[in-house]
């Protein structure tokens, strides 16, 4: 019989350009995109700033030096020393360790019980749907951040507060998102062959639906981190997450105000420089995420 | 040995009724549907577009989703009415004793998984304690079974990196993986060039040869059915109208439908003669469908008939020189008596 052999593609010897994959398809993006290439270069500062500066800077972020009080940015002091005399760059550094960790968790928290929440409706349909989106529904009724403190206030004021109400309004969005990834997934013949198969639910979810969701996923994670790490120094700033002495952005930002009037503007201005340009910096990466991974995007940058 | 039902079929199909209601129009896709499969059998299964083919095969294998469902009748597998189990419980006959081919390979296929890794998820859903490696080594012999060449090198590659041919193939290695009592063909060829289809229609016959499964074969086109099937059951608004051997819908057609639906198909002969006939007018709304016969509006013969109008026919057994015929038609016997003489 006349096989497909003739059309069969002469197969290369060493690794196909599969086994290069999406990674070395990431890393020839990053290299060939200025866009893509500055902010993650920015982010990658921001890490080695965050986790290498405590290995070899001396200073403490809470060691208190009442004599070295308020003194601007010098040799010893890069970042000059707050009305304590603790140490900026120290606490800068402190500080963005918390945000990205923090900021980590809630974006993984609420993209996993969203996640599955909204796998869960879309698949099942019928009253679990209906009811987990309702539910949705109710929390999307209120605005974002002032949902957030409100659940911090509840549960009383700190960071850890702070950050389970920045992931329970994410919480919606994720849901949201992957029961409509769901819905149309379900739908698509590999699927209903997979079924016709013997593939149970569970099986078809875990096997067929979660691993198609993922660039979705992603790219709502990429936005929704430099979201929970505005929304915590946020939070922190008007005094509902972090609180004295923790070294965490807004509430250093909240800190240093009252001293940028009399002059000492480093105390203030080096927390929300980091600020700005980690958040900046995050949603740039972000959108570039959304163009390689959005299956209806363009492909302009691969 | 493998049980078969009391009548000596593989598969029985009991008054079989599939509905899908949305508001409050409830559309009758099959309509008590009964047949038998015998163990060997090649059932072909022909009709127009949305005559009950696919419902029906849908509902055999319990994968019809709301707003539909099967209303009522038994499917017989090995002695059981396996249309009153559980989801759960169907998985388990789903692929291992019943499996389907669906007629789109470009999309039967997960896009982002190689192609072994599907043929594996089918053995390990049957399977679970199949080791890797085991499972690796049935996966290369199932390709080699279905002519694909390099085939331990092609498990790893993804179903783009195959032809529609191939991805046919491979669709069909994955049916055959459990070796099915029953396999359906829901038009495997329809989406394939005719090269391919003839290629695909040998595989599938050496394969349901050498693994002793029945097949029952959904497909627009009569041609295939006269390659390979055995038997055939004509299929309009969703009921059986003509049920024979697969010789007499070739020769002497006994339903009006049938003779029609072999009329559309095209040859030299008959286009030398001027343009093809159609089956005038459409199907009618399954969802209000008529007292009468179904198809009579549209019926050289019983079109302006009363009769037609306002009794449905009953299915009239006939014994033909070629085989006992079904027919569903209130002149079936004569217009049988008129074939023969």
């Amino acid at each position: 019989m006349i096989g497909d052999e003739g059309i069969t593609p002469a197969l290369p010897d060493g690794p196909s350009p599969r086994e290069a994959g999406r990674a070395g398809r990431i890393a020839k993006a990053i290299r060939s995109d200025r866009q893509l290439l500055i902010p993650v270069a920015v982010l990658v500062l921001i890490l080695l700033f965050a986790f290498l500066v405590p290995t070899f800077w001396p200073e403490s972020p809470s060691k208190q030096d009442l004599i070295s009080a308020l003194q601007p940015p010098s040799g010893s002091h890069p970042m000059g020393t707050d009305q304590l005399g603790r140490d900026v760059l120290a606490r800068v550094s402190e500080g963005a360790r918390i945000s990205l960790v923090v900021a980590l968790l809630v974006t993984l928290g609420g993209a996993v019980v969203g996640g599955v929440i909204g796998l869960f409706a879309g698949t099942l349909g019928g009253a679990p749907d209906g009811i987990a989106m309702r539910v949705m529904d109710a929390i999307l009724a209120f605005p974002p951040l002032i949902l957030a403190m409100a659940v911090t206030v509840g549960l009383g004021v700190g960071l850890s507060t702070a950050a389970l109400g920045i992931a329970l309004v994410s919480v919606p969005w994720y849901a949201r998102l992957l029961r409509s990834e769901a819905l149309r997934i379900r739908s698509l013949p590999f699927v209903e062959a997979a079924h016709a198969m013997g593939a149970t639910k569970s099986r078809i979810i875990a096997r067929h639906v979660v691993p198609h969701c993922m660039p979705v996923l992603a790219i709502q994670m990429a936005a929704a981190f430099g979201y929970a790490i505005l929304a915590l120094a946020g939070l922190s700033f008007i005094g509902l997450g972090a609180q004295v002495p923790t070294p965490e952005w807004g509430a250093m930002i909240t800190e240093g105000q009252q001293f940028t009037l009399t002059g000492q503007w480093w105390i203030a201005i080096f927390p929300g420089f980091f600020l700005l340009i980690t958040v900046t910096a995050t949603s740039m990466v972000a959108d570039c995420i959304r163009d390689i991974l959005d299956p209806r995007g363009s492909y302009a940058r691969i | 040995m493998d049980a078969l039902n009391d009548n000596g079929s593989v598969l029985s199909v009991r008054n079989l009724s599939t509905v899908f209601e949305t508001g409050n129009a409830a559309t009758c896709a099959v309509r008590d549907v009964s047949f038998d499969l015998r163990p060997d059998e090649r059932l072909g299964i022909v009709g127009e577009s949305g005559s009950g083919k696919s419902a029906m095969a849908l509902s055999i294998l319990g994968l019809i989703e709301p707003p539909g469902r099967v209303s009522g009748g038994e499917i017989l597998l090995g002695g059981r009415d396996i249309s009153k189990l559980s989801d759960r419980q169907m998985g388990a006959v789903r692929g291992k004793e019943i499996a389907l081919v669906l007629q789109d390979p470009s999309t039967a296929l997960d896009p982002v998984k190689t192609i072994g890794r599907q043929i594996i998820e089918v053995l390990a859903a049957h399977e679970p304690d199949l080791k890797r490696k085991a499972a690796r080594k049935r996966a290369v012999e199932l390709l080699e079974d279905v002519d694909i060449s390099h085939a331990e090198r092609r498990l790893d590659d993804y179903p783009h990196q195959y032809s529609g041919g191939m991805r046919q193939r491979v669709a069909i290695a994955m049916a055959i993986a459990l070796n099915p009592k029953v396999l359906i063909a829901d038009e495997p060829t329809t989406a394939l060039d005719v090269t391919t289809q003839a290629q695909i229609l040998s595989l599938m016959d050496r394969l349901v040869e050498d693994h002793n499964t029945a097949v029952i074969f959904i497909t627009h086109n009569l041609g295939v059915v006269s390659e390979f099937c055995d038997s055939v059951a004509v299929m309009y608004t969703g009921r059986f109208v003509e049920t024979s051997g697969v010789e007499h819908i070739f020769s002497a057609p006994t339903h009006p439908y049938s003779e029609a639906l072999l009329n559309c198909v095209p040859n030299p002969e008959k286009l030398a003669q001027g343009p093809l006939p159609a089956i005038t007018g459409f199907p009618p709304d399954l969802s209000q469908l008529p007292s009468g016969c179904s198809f009579a509006p549209r019926c050289p013969v019983g079109k302006d008939l009363a009769q037609c109008y306002e009794k449905a026919p009953v299915t009239h057994r006939i014994s033909c020189p070629d085989g006992e015929v079904g027919v569903e038609c209130h002149f079936a016997e004569a217009r049988a008596r008129g074939a023969s003489t």
